[in-house]
C-alpha cells in the first residue's frame, strides 16, 4: 500500500510540476492578439468616455451585436460596447463595470440565456483566459463560486499553452481577433464578412439558478445608489435556437418580470432568422446588427 | 455522477482512503462504506430514485430469502414473479410507458378510432436497466438453487448498487460478484495499477475517442438530409467509433475502478470490432448483456436445441427483446431484428461458432480472409448502427438510401474543427493500439509494462496530454440513457 502510494504521489507530483509550468509559460502570441485582450481598451473607454453615456454589458452578443455609432446619432449618448465573451459570466462581467460608473450612467444588460442556468454565470474558460493572460488583477476580486467554477477550466487553460495555434495563426483574419473593434467596441471587422452555416444551440439543460436574478437586482440597487440607470435586454439570438431553448428562455422572462427591473423588449423581439446571423447563434451579420440595434434603441426611446 | 467529471475526480480518492485507510479491518463497515458511497454516487444525478434502488433490493433479498426456506412449488414460483413483476414493472414504466401508449394510439388510430389519452412526463432513471437485470439475475439463480441466498443485507445492498457498475453496468452475476463481499478484501500492488491503466484507457476512449465522434456523428446524423452518401458513411463510421469507446470506455473504467477496491469483475467488452462475423461480434460486444439473455431468455426458450423453427424463433427474440431493452423505439428493435438476420445463416449452417480464438493469435497481422471477413463483419455492424443511431425507422431508411446512391462516390463534406487531422492520426494510433492488445483483457493491460519506468511514465503522460488536448465536448454516457 505505501509502494502505491508513494507511486501515485511522485506520478502525479510530477505530472502537477509539468501543469504548472505550462500555466506559468509565457503568454501565447494567440492569447496576445486575441480579442479578450481588448478588455484593457475596454477599460479605458469605461474611465474615459464622458458622459452622457451608454454603457452595454453582455457577452459575444454585443460584440458581434451592435453599431454603437447608430446609437450615438440617434440617443446623443456616447456608447461603450463592454460586451467581450459570455464565458466570462455575467456576474464577473457586472462586478468589473462597478468602479466606472458615474452619476447619469444609462446601463444596458444583454446576458447570454446560459447565464441564468446552472453556474454559467460565474464563469469559465474565457474568464479563466482573461485573468491568466489579460487581468490577473481580477483574481483578488474573485468570489468563492467563481473560483470553485474555475477549477475545471485549468486544464482547457494549460493545453493553450501547448497548441500549435496558439502560436501559429492567420492574425490577419481571425474574426476573433482584437483587431476587430472599432472606437466604441463594436466589432466591425465581420461587417462585410460572408456569413457561414452553422448548427443552432443544444437546449439548456441545467436547472435555473434564482440567485442571478439577485444578483441582477442588487447590481441594479448599487447603480441606483450611484445615481446610474439599469436597462435589461434580451441578447440576439437565432430564432431556431430560441425555439430549441423556448422553454427556458420564457422562464427567464417570467422571473425578469417578477422584478422591479427595467425591461426592453421581448426574447422574440431581438431573435433573428439565419438570413441575419452571422457564424454563430448569438454573432449577426452586419444587417442584423443594424436590425437589431434600432430596435433596442426605440425600446430604449420610449423609456427616456 | 459521471466518471469524466471533477466530482468524481474528488469523490474517488476519499471513497478509496476511507476504505482502504480508515475502516480496512472490518468487512462489514467497508461493505457499508461501498453502500453508502453508492448512493451518494448515484444520488448526486438524481436522490429521488434512490427509492427505487433501495426497494428492489429489499424485494430480491426477501424473496432470495423466502425462497431458499420454500420447498413448495407453487409459492417458490409466485416469489419469483413477483421479483419479476417489481423489478420489470419498474422498468417497463420508466421506460416503456410512454412508447406502448403511442403505439396504442397510433394502433387505434389506425383502425379508425382515435383516441386521446394522458402521456406522463416520466424521467428514466438512470441505470434501471443494468441494475434491474443484475438484481433479476440474483432471484432467478437462487430460484433455480444455482446459488445460495445471502442473508447478509450490507453484502446484497452492495452487490445490487456497487458504484463502480451501477448505472451502465457490466451487468454482474450474482454468482461473480456477491461471493467478493464475502470475503476480506487485501489491498493488491499489481491489481491497483493495473486498475488505474485500466481507468486511463477507458478514460482516453470516452473523453478522446467517443466525445470528439460524438461530434461529427451528431453533425452528420442530425442534418443527415444535407449530406452525401460518403459523408453519410463518415457519419455512421463516427458513430461507431463513438458507441465502442463510450461503452467499452465506461466498463472500462468500472472495472478498473473495482479492481482498486479489490474486486473482480467481468470482461465487457473485447475487441469486437476485430470479429470475423457476427456471432463472434457478439460474443465480443456487451458480453455481459448476452451472457444474460442467453441465460435467462435463450436456453430457458429451448436455445438452439429443437428445429430449424424453434432456432430462428429463439434467435429473433432473443435479439428483438436485446434491441427493445436498449431503448424505446421502433429503431431499436429493427437494429435486433437486423442482427437476428445477420445471425441466423451462422448458426443454421452451423457455423456460429467457427472463431472462438482471438483473431490472428500471436501475429502482428491477420491473413487476408481474416481481413476481408473482419472488414465485412465491421460494414454489416456499421450498416445496423444507422438503425441504432437514427431518430426513427424511417430516417434510418432515407439515411441508408442515401448511402446506396451515387454520392457514395463524391468527396465527403462536411464542418470540421480545427483539431481534426490530429483527431484521424489519434484514431489511427487507436486501432493500432486496440489490435496490438487484443489478447489482452484490455489494450493497454501489457502495453509497455516491461519498459523502463520513466519511457512507461511518459507513455501515461502523453496519454493524459491527450486527454486533456483533445477532449471532446463532455458528453453523457451514451447508455445511461438505457
Amino acid at each position: 500500500m505505501r509502494r502505491f502510494f508513494k507511486q501515485i504521489f511522485v506520478f502525479f507530483g510530477l505530472f502537477g510540476l509539468i501543469f504548472l509550468v505550462g500555466i506559468f509559460l509565457p503568454v501565447t502570441p494567440g492569447a496576445r492578439s486575441n480579442m479578450l485582450s481588448y478588455k484593457v481598451q475596454k477599460d479605458s473607454l469605461l474611465q474615459n468616455v464622458a458622459s452622457p453615456r451608454i454603457i452595454f454589458i453582455g457577452g459575444s452578443n454585443l460584440v458581434f451585436g451592435l453599431n454603437s455609432q447608430i446609437i450615438k446619432d440617434s440617443l446623443q449618448l456616447n456608447p461603450i460596447n463592454n460586451g467581450l465573451a459570455a464565458s466570462m459570466g455575467l456576474v464577473y462581467m457586472m462586478d468589473d463595470v462597478l468602479p466606472y460608473i458615474k452619476k447619469g450612467d444609462y446601463v444596458v444588460l444583454a446576458p447570454e440565456y446560459q447565464n441564468f442556468y446552472g453556474s454559467f454565470a460565474y464563469g469559465g474558460n474565457d474568464l479563466l483566459r482573461l485573468l491568466m493572460d489579460v487581468q490577473r488583477s481580477g483574481f483578488y476580486n474573485l468570489r468563492k463560486e467563481q473560483w470553485r467554477n474555475l477549477i475545471k477550466s485549468w486544464p482547457t487553460y494549460f493545453m493553450t499553452k501547448f497548441r500549435y495555434r496558439s502560436y501559429f495563426f492567420d492574425s490577419e483574419n481571425d474574426i476573433y481577433g482584437k483587431h476587430i473593434f472599432n472606437e466604441y467596441g463594436d466589432s466591425n471587422f465581420h461587417w462585410n464578412r460572408e456569413s457561414n452555416e452553422f448548427p443552432p444551440l443544444y437546449p439548456i439543460k441545467d436547472s435555473f439558478n434564482y440567485a442571478i436574478i439577485r444578483e441582477i437586482t442588487d447590481f441594479n440597487t448599487k447603480l441606483n445608489e450611484m445615481g446610474a440607470i439599469l436597462m435589461i435586454t434580451y441578447p440576439a439570438l437565432q430564432e431556431a435556437s430560441l425555439e430549441i431553448n423556448a422553454v427556458q428562455v420564457s422562464k427567464i422572462q417570467e422571473e425578469l418580470e417578477k422584478t422591479d427591473l427595467i425591461i426592453l423588449g421581448t426574447p422574440q423581439r431581438y431573435s433573428f432568422p439565419d438570413s441575419l446571423m452571422f457564424e454563430q447563434a448569438y454573432h449577426l451579420s452586419k444587417q442584423g446588427v443594424d436590425k437589431r440595434t434600432k430596435r433596442l434603441i426605440e425600446d430604449i426611446s420610449t423609456l427616456k | 455522477m459521471l466518471f469524466n467529471s471533477l466530482d468524481f475526480a474528488i469523490f474517488l480518492p476519499i471513497v478509496f482512503i476511507l476504505y482502504w485507510f480508515v475502516i480496512n479491518k472490518k468487512l462489514r463497515l467497508q461493505n457499508l462504506l461501498i453502500v453508502v458511497s453508492s448512493y451518494v454516487f448515484y444520488g448526486w444525478w438524481d436522490w429521488r430514485f434512490l427509492s427505487l434502488i433501495l426497494f428492489s433490493t429489499l424485494v430480491d433479498y426477501t424473496v432470495g430469502l423466502r425462497l431458499s426456506k420454500e420447498e413448495n412449488d407453487t409459492k417458490r414460483q409466485f416469489l419469483l414473479w413477483t421479483s419479476i413483476v417489481v423489478n420489470l414493472g419498474f422498468l417497463g414504466f420508466f421506460k416503456y410507458y410512454n412508447f406502448f401508449l403511442d403505439n396504442f394510439v397510433m394502433a387505434f388510430s389506425f383502425f379508425g378510432h382515435p383516441i386521446n389519452p394522458q402521456g406522463l412526463n416520466i424521467i428514466l432513471p438512470v441505470g434501471i436497466s443494468f441494475y434491474t437485470f443484475q438484481t433479476l439475475s440474483y432471484t432467478i439463480d437462487v430460484y433455480k438453487k444455482k446459488l445460495e441466498p445471502t442473508n447478509n443485507f450490507i453484502a446484497f445492498a452492495s452487490f445490487v448498487s456497487f458504484f463502480p457498475q451501477l448505472v451502465a453496468g457490466p451487468i454482474e452475476r450474482a454468482t461473480n460478484l456477491l461471493p467478493q463481499f464475502y470475503k476480506k478484501r487485501v489491498f493488491n500492488y499489481n491489481r491497483a495499477v493495473d486498475g488505474l491503466r485500466q481507468i486511463l484507457w477507458g478514460m482516453f476512449k470516452k473523453v478522446v475517442i467517443a466525445d470528439n465522434a460524438a461530434e461529427y456523428a451528431n453533425l452528420i446524423f442530425n442534418n443527415s438530409d444535407d449530406y452525401s452518401g460518403s459523408t453519410l458513411t463518415l457519419g455512421a463510421l463516427f458513430f461507431a467509433f463513438q458507441i465502442y469507446g463510450d461503452f467499452s470506455g465506461y466498463s472500462d473504467i468500472a472495472i478498473g475502478t473495482s479492481r482498486l477496491f479489490g474486486f473482480n469483475l467481468k470482461q465487457n467488452f473485447a475487441f469486437p470490432y476485430f470479429s470475423r462475423d457476427i456471432a463472434e461480434f457478439w460474443r465480443r460486444w456487451h458480453i455481459s448483456l448476452s451472457t444474460w439473455f442467453r441465460d435467462y431468455l435463450y436456453i430457458p426458450l429451448g436455445g438452439s436445441r429443437g428445429g430449424t423453427w424453434m432456432k430462428v424463433r429463439n434467435t429473433f427474440i432473443i435479439f428483438i427483446v436485446s434491441g427493445f431493452w436498449h431503448g424505446a423505439n421502433w429503431t431499436f428493435i429493427v437494429w435486433g431484428a437486423l442482427n437476428a438476420i445477420y445471425f441466423l445463416p451462422l448458426l443454421l449452417l452451423k457455423r456460429n461458432r467457427q472463431n472462438l480464438g482471438v483473431v490472428a493469435e500471436g501475429k502482428y497481422l491477420p491473413s487476408l480472409r481474416e481481413f476481408f471477413n473482419m472488414t465485412t463483419t465491421f460494414a454489416l455492424t456499421l450498416l445496423a448502427w444507422v438503425f441504432f443511431r437514427s431518430d426513427n425507422v424511417g430516417h434510418a431508411f432515407r439515411y441508408l438510401n442515401e448511402i446506396f446512391s451515387s454520392s457514395l462516390f463524391t468527396m465527403p463534406q462536411f464542418e470540421v474543427k480545427d483539431d481534426f487531422m490530429i483527431f484521424n492520426i489519434v484514431i489511427l494510433f487507436f486501432v493500432l493500439i486496440e489490435w496490438l492488445g487484443r489478447e489482452d483483457q484490455f489494450a493497454i493491460e501489457k502495453l509497455g509494462t516491461k519498459w523502463r519506468k520513466p519511457f512507461r511514465w511518459i507513455f501515461y503522460y502523453a496519454i493524459i496530454m491527450v486527454l486533456f488536448y483533445l477532449r471532446g465536448k463532455q458528453q453523457e454516457f451514451i447508455y445511461f440513457q438505457f
